[in-house]
C-alpha cells in the first residue's frame, strides 16, 4: 500500500479517533517526559524521546505470571488493548528481538497477548534525539510497526506497514515525500570482539560502573528476569512474580551454594556487551542492541562502551 | 518445619531488644492489614514490649532489635542465640550497628560527656556495634526502620520451611522499574547506588535522595560514588558522614577489601 500523508494539525484528531476503542500510550510531559496513557492528545510530545522505554507495555516490569492454590493453576495475565504512539525505529527493532526469545522455544504467554492485541505508531528521529544514538551501525529493520510518522514540514508523512495500519488511514491522500534515512554521528565500528576479551579497557570501563543497573533497566533490549512467589501467610495459596533483574548485579548469577559466576563488575559488564555485540548475533545472526544510546545516557557515570570498543585494536 | 493446626505446633516466636529506639518492633505491631492472620500463624511468646508475662525458654524464631552497646547485652545476646533456631536481625542497629555507630568515628570519652555529663562514669558503656559482632544471624531484615512488608515476606519464608537469601541489588535497581528519574542527574547526594534495596524506595519517589538506611550495598562502588559525589560538588567530609550514617563499620570493611583486591587481584 502506498505511503499517506496527514497534516500536523490534524495529529490530535486523528489520535483521538484511535482512542475511542482502547487505550492510547504516548510521550507525555510529566516530570519527566515518559511513555503514558495519553488523556489530551494535544499534548503528545512528538519532538523529544523518552529515557524510559515503552518496553514495559509489551514485557511488565512487574508481573503475576500464575495463582495458585491447593488443587490448581490459573494464569493471572489479561488482555490488553491499546495503542502505543511515537515509539522510535529503535525502540520497535528491540521488540522485534524480543519476539526472538519470548516467541519462539519458550513462549512468555503475557508478552504473547500483549504483542498481539496492540496497534504500534512509529516516530522517525529526524534528528537523533541523543547525543548518545549510534543506530546507523546497529543494521536496523524498516519493519515492526503498523503505521510510521515520519516529519515532512507540514505534514506527516505515514508508511504503512501492516493490515491493521491500512485500515486507519484509508482515507488519508497518498504522499510522495521520500523520508531521509536517520544519521548519527555516533558510530560502532563492527569487529571481531571476540579477540578482546581480555583487552585492558574492560578493567577501566568496570572502574567507573557502579553497579545501580541502569544501563539494563533503560535497555529496550535487556529482558532478563528474576521469578518469585508470594504465598498468603496461611500458606494455602500465592502468586507467582516475575520482576526484571539485571546482569550487573552480583545476585544474579548467584547459585546454590553461594558460588557466583560473575564476581567481578568487569566481567559482568564485558559479558553485557558480549551478549549485546557477539552472543546474540551468533545464535540470530543480528545484534541484541538497537543503538539507542539509553544505557549511556542513563548511567550515571556515563561509561561509553561504544567509544570504548572503538578504541579496542583487534 | 511447623503444622499450624493446634496452637502447640505453631512456631514459637520472641521480639527481643536491646540498645535502640524500638521502632523496628513497633513495625511489627503496626502490620496492621495481616497483624491477627499473623498472629494466628505463629505463637507470640515473648515480647516484652506488649506482653506482660515472657517465655524465657528455646523459641523457633527471634527477632532481636537493637546494637550491643552495653556489656549486658553481650550476654543477651548470646543467649539468645543459644535458644533460637532462626536469629534474625531486625533493622539496622542489630544488623549493621545503626545510627549509634558513628560512635566509632568519634572520640569515646567526649561523646560520652556530650550526651551524659560527667554524672554517668559508672555506666558500662560499650560502643556501639552489631550484634552480627557477637552471635552469627540467619537472616537480616534491613532498614530503619525494618521494612513491614520484608518482615512478613519472612515470616512466609519461615513458616515454609526456608530461611530466604537475602536481597543483594541496590536501591538504583528498584528506582528505575519505578521509571524515577535520577536523582543523582539533578545534582543531589543520593546514597542509591551504594545503598541495598527492596525499600519501595520510598525517599526517592518523594524527591528525597536516598541516605543509605538499608546498610551498605556489599557489592557497592564506593570509591567510584565518592569520586562521582566530590564531582558533583560536595565535600569529602560530608560525604563520609553521610555514608557512615547507619552502616559505618561494614562500610569501612567493604571499602577496605575493595582496596585490598586491587592490590592483589
Amino acid at each position: 500500500m502506498s505511503d499517506k500523508i496527514l497534516k500536523k494539525k490534524d495529529l490530535p484528531a486523528f489520535l483521538t479517533k484511535l482512542r475511542k476503542n482502547s487505550t492510547l500510550i504516548a510521550p507525555m510531559q510529566r516530570d519527566i517526559l515518559r511513555f503514558d496513557i495519553c488523556e489530551d492528545t494535544a499534548k503528545v510530545v512528538t519532538n523529544k524521546r523518552p529515557l524510559f522505554t515503552a518496553k514495559k507495555y509489551f514485557y511488565k516490569e512487574k508481573q503475576e505470571l500464575f495463582s495458585y492454590n491447593k488443587a490448581n493453576i490459573k494464569e493471572t495475565g489479561q488482555n490488553e488493548h491499546f495503542v502505543i504512539f511515537g515509539m522510535r525505529l529503535c525502540d520497535i527493532n528491540s521488540l522485534l528481538k524480543l519476539d526472538k526469545l519470548f516467541l519462539n522455544d519458550f513462549e512468555e504467554s503475557n508478552y504473547k497477548k500483549a504483542r498481539k492485541n496492540n496497534i504500534i505508531i512509529g516516530l522517525n528521529c529526524e534528528t537523533a534525539p541523543s547525543k548518545y544514538c549510534f543506530c546507523e551501525s546497529m543494521e536496523l529493520k524498516d519493519a515492526g510497526y503498523d503505521l510510521f510518522f515520519c516529519d515532512a514540514g507540514v505534514h506527516w508523512h505515514i508508511k504503512v506497514g501492516s493490515k491493521k495500519g491500512e485500515k486507519l488511514v484509508k482515507n488519508l491522500k497518498d504522499s510522495y515525500h521520500r523520508p531521509k534515512p536517520i544519521k548519527t554521528k555516533k558510530k560502532l565500528h563492527h569487529k571481531e570482539i571476540a579477540g578482546n576479551f581480555n583487552d585492558k579497557n574492560w578493567q577501566e570501563m568496570s572502574d567507573k560502573c557502579i553497579s545501580c543497573g541502569a544501563c539494563t533497566n533503560l535497555c529496550p533490549n535487556c529482558l532478563c528476569f528474576d521469578i518469585f512467589d508470594t504465598p498468603s501467610l496461611a500458606l494455602s495459596k500465592g502468586v507467582r512474580n516475575l520482576e526484571w533483574d539485571s546482569c550487573q548485579f552480583k545476585d544474579f548469577t548467584k547459585v546454590a551454594g553461594d558460588h557466583v559466576f560473575r564476581e567481578t563488575r568487569e566481567s559482568r559488564l564485558r559479558h553485557r556487551i558480549f551478549h549485546k555485540i557477539m552472543y546474540f548475533k551468533d545464535q540470530f545472526d543480528e545484534y541484541m542492541c538497537t543503538g539507542c544510546g539509553r544505557c549511556i545516557e542513563g548511567c550515571p557515570t556515563r561509561i561509553d562502551w561504544v567509544q570504548t570498543l572503538n578504541k579496542m585494536k583487534k | 518445619m511447623v503444622k499450624q493446626k493446634n496452637k502447640s505446633n505453631k512456631p514459637k516466636v520472641a521480639v527481643q531488644s536491646i540498645t535502640g529506639c524500638a521502632g523496628c518492633q513497633l513495625e511489627i505491631y503496626y502490620i496492621e492489614d495481616v497483624l491477627l492472620e499473623l498472629l494466628d500463624a505463629v505463637e507470640l511468646v515473648a515480647a516484652p514490649m506488649i506482653k506482660e508475662k515472657n517465655y524465657d525458654g528455646p523459641v523457633d524464631i527471634c527477632f532481636v532489635e537493637g546494637s550491643v552497646s552495653h556489656t549486658d547485652s553481650i550476654n543477651k545476646v548470646k543467649k539468645w542465640r543459644e535458644n533460637s533456631k532462626i536469629l534474625v536481625a531486625l533493622g539496622a542497629c542489630a544488623g549493621e550497628g545503626g545510627v549509634q555507630q558513628q560512635k566509632n568515628f568519634m572520640d569515646k570519652k567526649k561523646v560520652q560527656a556530650y550526651v551524659y555529663g560527667n554524672k554517668t562514669k559508672h555506666l558500662d558503656v560499650e560502643t556501639p556495634v552489631p550484634i552480627t559482632e557477637y552471635v552469627e544471624v540467619d537472616y537480616y531484615i534491613k532498614g530503619c526502620p525494618a521494612d513491614k512488608e520484608e518482615i512478613v515476606w519472612f515470616v512466609k519464608q519461615a513458616l515454609l520451611g526456608k530461611v530466604p537469601k537475602q536481597y543483594e541489588k541496590p536501591v538504583c535497581h528498584e528506582c528505575k522499574l519505578r521509571e524515577k528519574y535520577c536523582l543523582l542527574e539533578q545534582g543531589q547526594d543520593c546514597y542509591g547506588p551504594i545503598t541495598f534495596g527492596n525499600c519501595s524506595v520510598m525517599c526517592p519517589d518523594y524527591n528525597h535522595p536516598c541516605t543509605g538506611c538499608r546498610g551498605p550495598f556489599s557489592d557497592g562502588n564506593f570509591e567510584e560514588h565518592i569520586k562521582l559525589l566530590q564531582e558533583k560538588g560536595f565535600s569529602k567530609r560530608l560525604i563520609m558522614q553521610r555514608i557512615n550514617k547507619y552502616g559505618g563499620l561494614r562500610t569501612q570493611k567493604i571499602m577496605q577489601e575493595a582496596k585490598d583486591g586491587k592490590n592483589h587481584p
